[in-house]
């Protein structure tokens, strides 16, 4: 994948890959397979996305130095 | 619907979309990109695009950029939210929020928390018109599976897979930079599934506006009461309690529980509350998820003993006798 040409965002990947992550966690709590404790899940989903976010203003400045 | 045929402007426009059979190739022109064209003889027609319209408005113009997009009549559309809202007790109306939130208007205007988020209407327009289409056959095929009384599916279940869909379109989209309609989609739903999560017995299609349940015998006391959004009373006053221990379960999303209790009887609350206030048997609680926890006292020796489990997320919760 030519990520320098294509404006890849890494954010938005992990961003995406949160939300595939908490999808999952969700529906098995949901179907009663697991017992989420939500005050330990969602601030480490603030955590990945605050992450997300600080990789998607990053990137480019790495990408134009290069 | 009348009253949506009324409100819609008198001036004849170029190409009424719900016209499909007058003309049933010809791309509405509010859908068409300008800069995407060009004019050339053999140059593919621009494709249209998934917009919430402008001519063709009576609260967002999502029903008319729907219409507009696949060329039926957008009172259709309308029609078409009203029962689908109706028939998942007022969940749809989330998906239509969604849709305002990440449908453009069709003169390229975004809403201001996509405008905000990021990027979204160039090439993203296809992947939201495809997230879009997935969370409407969700919910067609659960509102299908709950009709026909297959295997019970919960809503929040499927809000679960459609956040995951949300995710690969965004992880796929990323290629391309970021998609902030689909993101602010994505962290919608996922509040929504938290609140969902945390307060299990308050189950989101189980109701909407003022309701007073007053069950006079055991036999017409349900072990849990459930209301979605609006006001919900139960009045346990005249119910003939047995001895020992009788458990209720009573949940709240969104609005003002009130709860009465016999004075006969011992009675014990436990449960949690979100955002709003409380009183309950007398003492008051406040703040942000609070814990409650009373009970009358000489509960544990009582000979008849209720237990009510209590969940509220937003609203207050009163429990006297």
């Amino acid at each position: 994948m030519n990520s320098a040409q294509s404006g890849f965002s890494p954010g938005a990947a992990l961003c995406g890959l949160v939300f595939i992550a908490l999808g999952a966690l969700f529906f098995l709590e949901a179907v009663d397979a697991i017992d989420l404790e939500l005050d330990l899940l969602l601030p480490a989903a603030v955590i990945v996305l605050g992450l997300a976010v600080v990789l998607s203003a990053a990137w480019p400045r790495r990408r134009g130095s290069s | 619907m009348a009253n949506e045929s009324a409100e819609r402007p008198p001036e004849p426009e170029p190409r009424p979309a719900g016209d499909a059979g007058a003309a049933p190739t010809e791309a509405p022109a509010s859908n068409i990109p300008p800069a995407g064209g060009g004019g050339g003889g053999d140059a593919p027609p621009p494709r249209a695009r998934l917009t919430r319209s402008r001519s063709n408005q009576v609260v967002a113009g999502v029903a008319g950029g729907l219409g507009e997009y696949f060329e039926v009549d957008p009172t259709l559309v309308r029609v078409a939210i009203v029962v689908l809202t109706i028939i998942t007790g007022g969940l749809f109306a989330l998906v239509y929020v969604a849709a305002i939130i990440i449908m453009p208007r069709s003169d390229g205007q975004l809403s201001p928390i996509v405008e905000r988020a990021g990027t979204v209407g160039r090439e993203g327009s296809s992947a939201v018109a495809i997230v879009f289409g997935l969370i409407l056959i969700a919910v067609g095929v659960t509102t299908l599976v709950q009709a026909t009384e297959l295997p019970n599916l919960r809503w929040d279940a499927v809000l679960a897979v459609v956040l995951g869909l949300i995710g690969l379109a965004i992880v796929f989209e990323s290629r391309r930079g970021p998609n902030g309609g689909l993101i602010a989609v994505g962290l919608i739903l996922t509040a929504v599934l938290a609140v969902s999560t945390a307060l299990p017995s308050a189950r989101w299609d189980s109701g909407f506006g003022n309701r007073s349940v007053h069950p006079t015998s055991i036999a017409s006391l349900d072990r849990e009461y459930d209301h979605a959004f609006g006001s919900m009373t139960v009045d346990l006053r005249d119910v003939p309690f047995p001895d020992g221990e009788t458990r209720v379960r009573i949940g709240i999303a969104f609005g003002d529980l009130t709860v009465r209790v016999p004075s006969e009887v011992a009675v014990r609350v436990i449960g949690d509350t979100v955002f709003g206030s409380s009183s309950v048997l007398g003492r008051q609680h406040d703040g942000i998820a609070a814990d409650l926890e009373e009970e009358t006292d000489g509960y544990a020796g009582a000979p008849r003993r209720l237990e009510i489990e209590l969940s509220n997320a937003f609203g207050s919760v009163t429990v006297r006798q």
